[in-house]
């Protein structure tokens, strides 16, 4: 089932002398519960289709058509539900909120959404992302794989439809970088999510579904493994 | 707990030190304004409190009121309430001795008590304090003033009977008429009323005793004290009754001195004054205070809160990205302004408090006399309203900004770290012009420096903008106190360490002998002499000393102001002679205009200095003007009593307002001092 469609995604910065084509024409499809890995050197691109499709960039020109709907014509505050209940992002570096716990933070975009945190879905990401002793702990005190796996608690606590993940293990070492992988495959198994991951790692992409590879704005490769 | 106080109080934890700073700003600034404000309703309520007690609770009194009228003005609607007295007489209280007539030869013939009957209300309605005892609970029960006491006999005090011998007559003169014995009252003294400086002279004082105001009698003359249920419009409200009962017309058929007096300092007090021009100025200047205090106050706090925004652009910017909509960002931001605001008010409004004690307490000690009543703190819950309603007002101000400079962040700026930088504009095009100037004054660190505050020109105006605000308050208010406080010390130091006068004109032979033993006097150092001959030109007084000019001297535009002319084409005007004494011509001599000053050629010649400038008020304006065209050696006429006249000559001129100057030989001379 297609969850998500692009028409001709075009995104362009600037204007005049420092005009900058970021992506042009990207016509991409994709289905419930893939595992789409992006690869490509720096500055193809990579990272504009991602926060493209997640809401936090609005395109020059295309369509970003999710479940129907055009997101690209959504006002700021229906995106801002869009990204709240649909999208669950993953950076590379974790951007936690520092004042709030590790608890508050992942159940940060419930409580956005004006609802009570459910305990039972709390303890059991805790208890999947391996951190149920760090409960009460700010980010500060937390290693890297450590509040890396907070984000994705935070990315996963509403149950999203599509999971972003822009370079995940960029910061961590390969015990945790494999680590967190792991966690984001196994979570997007079981709720059954897409996960789309922005990716240097060529041992990364090939436990994907498929692997799309972009260069100066442009899909060179789209296939599926 | 709620998302956005939850947010909003981590961050407030956790940046404890900008937490506190902020605090104290908006404390700052809330006791500022409320100083300033309850500083202003304090002042006003003390000048209330003390008009009451020194002038009554009332805001009209009819002297010599017909009792014809009183139950109609007692049942307008406008009248709160009343209060009601008569006069009834005076009682004997001995003869005057010659020698004491003798000292002050304005003196009466005999001291006497006026006699008063209150009703019950009127004790509350006008000042009255006792000193000791109690007031009188009828009429054969009277309160007397203490100076009154010692004529009695050597030995009364309160709870004693005492004899007066009354005469009923009420207004006697009693410098010409003698005391007419009418009966004799014994009354019992049941308190001491403390001595009213208004009404009290060493020869005349007060006797208080109670009336039943139910047994009015048809003939009397009464004193109705009026409060109205609002102060407003009292002299509206006053003619109305006066216009409908025909008060007036009644008063003068019948040959009554019946007169509408407004107790003026309460109503001024209660700004209701004559002139509303007072008011309106006090109120504008402030006004114009508080505005600038609130715009001084709201830059501070929104540098404060715009750093704080500024701190947290990512933070915002990953709430985004989470799902946070623009709205939700601003409620942290506005929360946090709330949180200051619930904390911050109460205490800058007890801080303010605290201030204008501490500052009331030393205008008491320090300018002591300077002020009517001493000052204390009253809380009025208007000016409480508004102080809290302004330090929100500056708090909104200061936070509008910042709020929406939050919700618009962008969640990609702040993915990708950049926080506000990219919103910077460093103007590349001067870069080469300044970096001379800068480098050349403040070296290498000033051009980092320079650099850094070009960075963020908002911020940079910003903080220049709240510095000059900072300093202009502090010259307002530096220079508001100056001038207080320069009032009174000014008054003090101008006459020397003390003064002795002499008003009257009967001490011919004592002034010369005076000087010359307070100059034996060890310690005097200098005697600055000043004498001066106030006169008055008006049809009911004749004038002392008046100043005679002819016509060929006269301005044509002074001739329109100055219209007291003679039949010899003589103008004539009221004039201040004075001589500050032989000592003081040499440094009057360097404020000079015209002419010379020298003590023997003014002696031989009879000549005069003449400060040559008069003050008119055209259209509400004050025009400084010179009203004549008088040359040195031209001759003026000095009219003494008004038919007397002697010449003198101009040996000088000063700039200042219209005065005849003399020096010490020629006003003995001609004054007779």
């Amino acid at each position: 089932m297609t969850i998500l469609k692009t028409k001709n995604l075009t995104k362009i910065y600037g204007e005049g002398n420092s005009k900058v084509i970021a992506i042009k024409d990207i016509n991409i499809t994709v289905d419930q519960g893939e595992f789409i890995a992006i690869v490509g050197p720096s500055g193809s691109g990579k990272s504009t289709l991602l926060h493209l499709i997640g809401g936090v960039d609005n395109p020059t020109s295309g369509e970003i058509i999710f479940d129907g709907n055009d997101i690209s014509n959504m006002s700021e505050k229906q995106l801002a539900v869009y990204r709240r209940r649909r999208i669950g992002f993953v950076f590379q570096s974790y951007n936690l909120i520092p004042v709030l716990n590790v608890e508050e933070n992942i159940s940060l975009p419930i409580l956005l959404d004006n609802k009570s945190e459910n305990e039972v879905r709390i303890n059991e990401l805790l208890k999947l992302l391996g951190i149920e002793d760090k409960r009460y702990s700010l980010p500060s005190e937390l290693s890297g794989g450590q509040q890396q796996r907070v984000s994705i608690g935070r990315a996963l606590a509403y149950k999203p439809n599509i999971i972003l993940a822009d370079e995940p293990t960029g910061n961590l070492d390969r015990k945790n970088g494999k680590d967190i992988i792991d966690l984001l495959k196994l979570s997007s198994k079981k709720y059954h999510q897409t996960l789309i991951i922005i990716t240097h790692d060529l041992e990364i992409a090939s436990q994907a579904d498929r692997v799309i590879a972009i260069e100066d704005g442009k899909i060179v490769k789209d296939e599926v493994s | 707990m709620n998302l956005y106080k939850n947010i909003t109080l981590k961050y407030m934890k956790n940046q404890k030190k900008r937490t506190i700073l902020t605090f104290i700003g908006i404390i700052l600034s809330v006791a500022l304004i409320s100083s300033i404000l309850l500083m202003y309703t304090s002042a006003l309520e003390s000048y209330t409190r003390y008009a009451i007690k020194t002038y009554g609770d009332y805001y009209v009194a009819y002297k010599n009121l017909p009792s014809k009228f009183v139950d109609d003005i007692n049942n307008n609607v406008n009248v709160q309430n009343t209060s009601i007295k008569y006069s009834f007489g005076m009682a004997f209280m001995g003869e005057i001795s010659k020698e004491e007539r003798e000292y002050d030869n304005n003196a009466p013939l005999f001291r006497k008590i006026d006699l008063r009957a209150y009703s019950d209300e009127n004790f509350k309605q006008t000042p009255f304090e006792l000193e000791m005892g109690n007031f009188p609970k009828n009429e054969n029960e009277i309160v007397l003033e203490k100076n009154a006491l010692k004529f009695l006999g050597s030995n009364v005090k309160v709870g004693d009977n005492i004899n007066l011998v009354i005469s009923s007559q009420i207004d006697s003169d009693s410098e010409k008429d003698n005391f007419k014995k009418e009966y004799e009252k014994k009354y019992k003294l049941t308190g001491i009323k403390k001595s009213d400086i208004l009404t009290s002279t060493n020869y005349t004082s007060e006797g208080i005793t109670l009336f039943d105001p139910g047994t009015i009698k048809e003939e009397k003359l009464y004193d109705l004290y009026i409060k109205f249920t609002s102060i407003k419009d009292t002299k509206d409200k006053s003619n109305n009754i006066l216009e409908n009962l025909k008060i007036k017309d009644y008063a003068a058929k019948n040959n009554i001195e019946f007169s509408e007096e407004f107790n003026n300092d309460l109503l001024r007090a209660y700004q209701e004054s004559s002139n509303p021009l007072s008011n309106k100025a006090v109120t504008n200047i402030l006004v114009v205070i508080l505005v600038i205090v609130i715009i001084a106050t709201a830059a501070v706090i929104y540098n404060i809160f715009n750093i704080s925004v500024l701190e947290r652009i990512s933070q915002f910017g990953i709430l985004r990205c989470v799902g946070a909509s623009p709205k939700q960002i601003r409620k942290i931001v506005l929360n946090e302004a709330l949180i200051y605001c619930i904390v911050g008010i109460p205490i800058g409004l007890t801080v303010g408090a605290g201030v204008v004690k501490v500052l009331f307490l030393l205008f008491n000690k320090l300018g002591k006399g300077m002020f009517p009543s001493d000052f204390e703190l009253y809380f009025n819950i208007w000016g409480i309203l508004v102080c809290i309603a302004l330090g929100i007002i500056s708090v909104v101000l200061s936070v509008i900004g910042p709020t929406r400079h939050a919700g618009k962040v962008s969640s990609i700026e702040a993915i990708k770290n950049l926080g506000s930088i990219k919103k910077e504009k460093i103007k590349k095009s001067r870069k080469l012009k300044k970096k001379g100037f800068t480098k050349i004054i403040f070296g290498i660190e000033g051009l980092i420096a320079s650099k850094n505050l070009r960075r963020n020109r908002k911020r940079y105006r910003i903080t220049i903008f709240s510095m000059t605000l900072s300093i202009v308050l502090f010259i307002v208010f530096a220079n508001f106190i100056n001038f207080y406080m320069g009032v009174s010390v000014f008054d003090e130091d101008e006459f020397g360490n003390f003064q002795v006068s002499n008003s009257k004109g009967n001490g011919e032979n004592i002034l010369p002998k005076l000087i010359n033993d307070i100059n034996n006097v060890n310690g005097v150092d200098y005697i600055f002499k000043n004498m001066n001959s106030n006169s008055n030109l008006s049809k009911e007084k004749p004038s002392f000393f008046g100043l005679g000019v002819k016509e060929e001297y006269m301005k044509d535009k002074s001739k329109e102001y100055i219209k007291v002319k003679n039949k010899n084409g003589i103008y004539s005007f009221d004039v201040e002679i004075v001589s500050y004494g032989d000592e003081a011509l040499e440094y009057l001599n360097k404020h000079l205009v015209k002419g010379e000053i020298d003590k023997n050629s003014l002696n031989s010649k009879n000549g005069v200095l003449i400060l040559n400038k008069y003050a008119i008020i055209e259209k509400g304006k004050r025009i400084y003007t010179s009203p004549f065209k008088f040359e040195i050696n031209d001759s003026l006429e000095i009219i003494k009593d008004n038919k007397e006249t002697k010449e003198v000559v101009i040996s000088g001129e000063f700039n200042y307002s219209l005065n005849i100057l003399y020096n010490d030989y020629n006003f003995f001379n001609q004054f007779g001092l």
